[in-house]
């Protein structure tokens, strides 16, 4: 039943992909998943990893051999953060569009200037619009458990499409926990073989896998379509696999896509997404002891988006908020990403709830017990009152 | 475009799937002429053509003149001036 091992966030995903047996795996190295990358090369080093580490010059080039790779038929696997996400971007839109089921971790971290070491979402989130699928992650458990599931969902063939796991900068990727690590036997049952049945790349077949050339041309609508078709389906998908885990593990994520706690007769919930759900959830379990029917929604699939049950929580509850570790310059209402996607979600409810935004968290500032409580206490007065005082507040900002 | 088509026609990862279907020789203005007298069958052209349109037969270096986008690297590169860039028709 698995071996606890003392691991960090880098150290769960390199094991991650160790177990989920890739064939090719090429990383260039930023902080803050600099170890991950040395997680990887050790263990491809020693032999315990089987794969081909190509070492490459910069992201464009690690994005670009994985890709190529996986066109001929190889399980492969990247990881990034920040600049490096921003730098691998051209090759990042061609992916979905090939529909290789690449798996790519993105340790998040923000993106320059101004900029940091430290976690924002922006990297990732930035890529919300390009046909990836991105699941976050709470803490090294989940970091190595989702790697492999990872791996089950993207080449899912009601799926094939790439995927980025992400996993908070230093807070989750550096924050060392006993972690399971699933057994290797159990691990090649739950994830067979990449059976690579629309491979392109192949000497005696000479073929070019290039979807805007002649005999698709004018054809933009319908090639997107089929991948936002694919990228919907998924959800299902994302569900089964994370049931199929918990019946072989012993461990589930909440239905997959999103993870409730203590939403049951909740009269306001919040919403957050990576590592400071564990805060949350502990200011959840205070604040109940008081008698505070408080709940609180982790948003563990982002793309595809939960919007089925975002509308069931939406009409239940009399008020929500969105903890966003992001920001959307000059978006609607000066929210976040995810409090103006939640918005859309919940637009057509007849009874649609008060939606409170908050961005916190920028740049790896702590978001502590007093932020969560705050914030919690503004959801409950809007869920008493019927009311939204102020659309979108940045949390901690400083004032003077 | 066919009214009719839909797009579940579209094969998976909307791969160019075959020769024929996506000729860009079109593109050239200049296009290599190989004299097959000067020429010592060395490879080089074949190796440095980013469009794989060299092949090399046994009376020397065939151009696909259907994927030739004219560039000229062959002709640059051909160590022996074998390789000359005509305009028009080669």
């Amino acid at each position: 039943m698995g071996e606890f091992k003392i691991m960090d966030g880098n150290d769960a995903a390199a094991h991650g992909v160790m177990l989920s047996r890739p064939d090719v795996v090429a990383i260039f190295p930023i902080t803050p998943n600099t170890t991950l990358i040395n997680g990887v090369a050790e263990l491809t080093a020693s032999g315990k990893m089987k794969a081909k580490n190509v070492t490459v010059e910069n992201e464009h080039a690690a994005l670009s051999v994985v890709a190529g790779a996986a066109a001929a038929g190889a399980r492969t696997f990247t990881a990034s953060a920040s600049q490096g996400v921003v730098h691998m971007e051209e090759v990042l839109w061609m992916i979905p569009g090939s529909r290789l089921p690449l798996v790519m971790a993105i340790c998040n971290r923000s993106i320059s200037n101004p900029g940091s070491l430290m976690c924002t979402h922006s990297d990732s989130l930035l890529q919300r619009d390009n046909g990836w699928l991105q699941l976050y992650c709470e803490d090294a458990q989940e970091v190595i458990d989702t790697t492999i599931q990872s791996y089950r969902i993207a080449e899912d063939k009601r799926v094939l499409l790439p995927i980025h796991f992400c996993l908070d900068g230093y807070v989750t990727s550096a924050c060392a926990i006993p972690v399971n690590v699933p057994d290797q036997d159990k691990v090649d049952e739950f994830l067979p073989p990449y059976p690579h049945e629309h491979f392109y790349l192949d000497p005696t077949n000479t073929i070019r896998p290039e979807p805007g050339l002649p005999n698709y041309r004018g054809l933009e609508t319908e090639q997107r379509y089929i991948i936002d078709e694919a990228l919907i389906g998924a959800k299902e998908v994302i569900k089964e696999v994370n049931d199929e885990w918990g019946e072989m593990f012993g461990r589930k994520y909440g239905n997959g896509l999103i993870e409730e706690y203590r939403t049951e007769d909740a009269k306001g919930v919040l919403v957050t997404m990576g590592s400071m759900t564990g805060t949350a959830r502990v200011v959840v379990d205070q604040m109940r002891d008081e008698g505070k029917p408080i709940g609180l929604v982790k948003l563990r699939t982002f793309r595809p988006f939960p919007t089925e049950e975002f509308k069931r929580i939406g009409a239940k509850v009399d008020a929500m908020g969105f903890v966003d570790r992001n920001f959307s310059h000059g978006a609607a209402s000066g929210g976040g990403i995810g409090v103006v996607e939640t918005s859309r979600a919940l637009y057509h409810l007849d009874e649609r709830p008060p939606l409170l935004g908050f961005i916190a968290g920028i740049g790896g500032r702590d978001v502590t017990y007093e932020n969560f409580r705050y914030m919690a206490e503004k959801v409950l007065k809007a869920a008493e009152t019927g009311k939204v005082e102020k659309e979108v507040e940045w949390i901690q900002l400083m004032e003077g | 475009m066919s009214e009719k088509m839909s797009y579940k026609d579209i094969p998976i990862g909307l791969a160019v799937t075959a020769r024929g279907q996506n000729y860009t020789g079109s593109w050239s203005i200049f296009r290599p002429g190989v004299d097959h007298d000067k020429c010592t069958k060395c490879g080089l052209c074949v190796i440095y053509c980013p469009e794989a349109a060299i092949e090399m037969t046994d009376s020397g270096p065939s151009v696909d003149y259907n994927y030739c986008k004219g560039c000229g690297i062959c002709g640059n590169e051909c160590p022996t001036g074998a390789i000359a860039m005509e305009r028009g028709e080669a």
